[in-house]
């Protein structure tokens, strides 16, 4: 009787495994490029919406508006250079002339809004709303004022834009 | 003796995860390049619309007057405004003024019309058309959307 053969192949050749492992590298590759990738770009997108910069943008087109738009515009004034703002508003319903002012001005690379009385002029605080300044201007064409800040940080750069009527 | 054995995957198969690995794939390039290209269209589409908001409220700063001119008033190291070709103001309107508007890398074209609906009262039109693909510097022609404000004056 001949013997019997069996010629099972149980395990992996060497070209099975290396060939297993160069596809399991390039995936691993992969997915580690994919994963870092995403990583980044929601960290982009994070900042892009929720950066100091961008949250400060808000605060001052919120703020400006807000104070500019309760102001009488023949007591305004404003610079030259437009590198200050000064506007006047009424304290409070009694009031039969504006009695209070507040003056937005940049100074060191923040944007400050400096809030006082007008009979006797006098300073009663200074807030600061926004740092990281680059340029800031302020335009006034006839009621309406402008402002035009940019700031930067961690080389994002912001230009906000904001404008507001005065009334009588 | 026969001994049938089946080991590792037909090519059916092979192909079939091919096919859903390349489909997931895909799926999460395209998320990705569309989220981003998203978030670069509402920022210039926010930026224009400050930009003709602010137009359209300096110009009602002065009543609607005839003799506004954004570069004389606007006009800034940040802002650059350029008179320009704009686009078309809307029927009935007569055109003031139209304009170049670069802020941030973006670039846009602004133009401001009127109309005398009544007297005493003049109804403003601002239209500012800009590239929702490309921010770059572009003309007037590569321009693909418009956004529109009116505002209403008493002089």
């Amino acid at each position: 009787m001949p013997k019997q053969r069996f010629n099972l192949k149980t395990g992996l050749t060497t070209i099975e495994l290396m060939v297993a492992f160069a596809v399991g590298i390039m995936i691993f590759a992969g997915v580690t490029v994919l994963l870092v990738d995403s990583q980044r770009g929601w960290n982009r997108m994070y900042s892009r919406l929720y950066s100091d910069v961008v949250t400060d943008s808000f605060i001052v087109r919120k703020t400006f508006d807000s104070i500019v738009r309760k102001s009488a515009s023949a007591y305004s004034s404003i610079d030259d250079e437009g590198s200050w703002l000064e506007v006047c508003y009424y304290a409070d319903e009694f009031s039969v002339v504006p009695d209070l002012y507040a003056r937005f001005y940049e100074s060191d690379g923040d944007l400050n809004i400096e809030y006082g009385t007008l009979d006797p002029k006098q300073t009663t605080s200074v807030q600061t709303i926004c740092s990281n300044v680059v340029n800031c201007v302020f335009k006034k064409v006839g009621t309406s004022a402008q402002m035009i800040l940019t700031t930067e940080e961690d080389s994002q750069q912001i230009t906000t834009i904001t404008s507001a009527v005065m009334h009588n | 003796m026969k001994f049938k054995r089946f080991t590792g995957s037909s090519l059916i198969e092979v192909m079939l995860a091919a096919a859903v690995v390349s489909v997931a794939v895909i799926g999460g390039i395209s998320y990705r390049y569309y989220s981003s290209l998203d978030g670069r269209r509402a920022n210039i589409h926010a930026t224009t619309a400050r930009v003709a908001l602010m137009l359209c409220e300096s110009w009602g700063g002065t009543n609607g007057s005839l003799t506004y001119d954004p570069v004389t008033h606007l006009d800034s190291d940040s802002l650059t405004i350029t008179a320009d070709d704009g686009p078309a103001a809307p029927a009935d309107f007569t055109t003031l003024s139209s304009h170049k508007l670069i802020v941030s890398n973006i670039t846009c074209y602004a133009t401001l019309s009127f109309k005398d609906v009544d007297t005493g009262l003049r109804a403003l039109n601002v239209r500012v058309a800009w590239q929702r693909r490309d921010q770059s510097d572009k003309d007037l022609s590569d321009m693909d959307s418009v956004f529109e404000l009116n505002s209403y004056v008493c002089w």
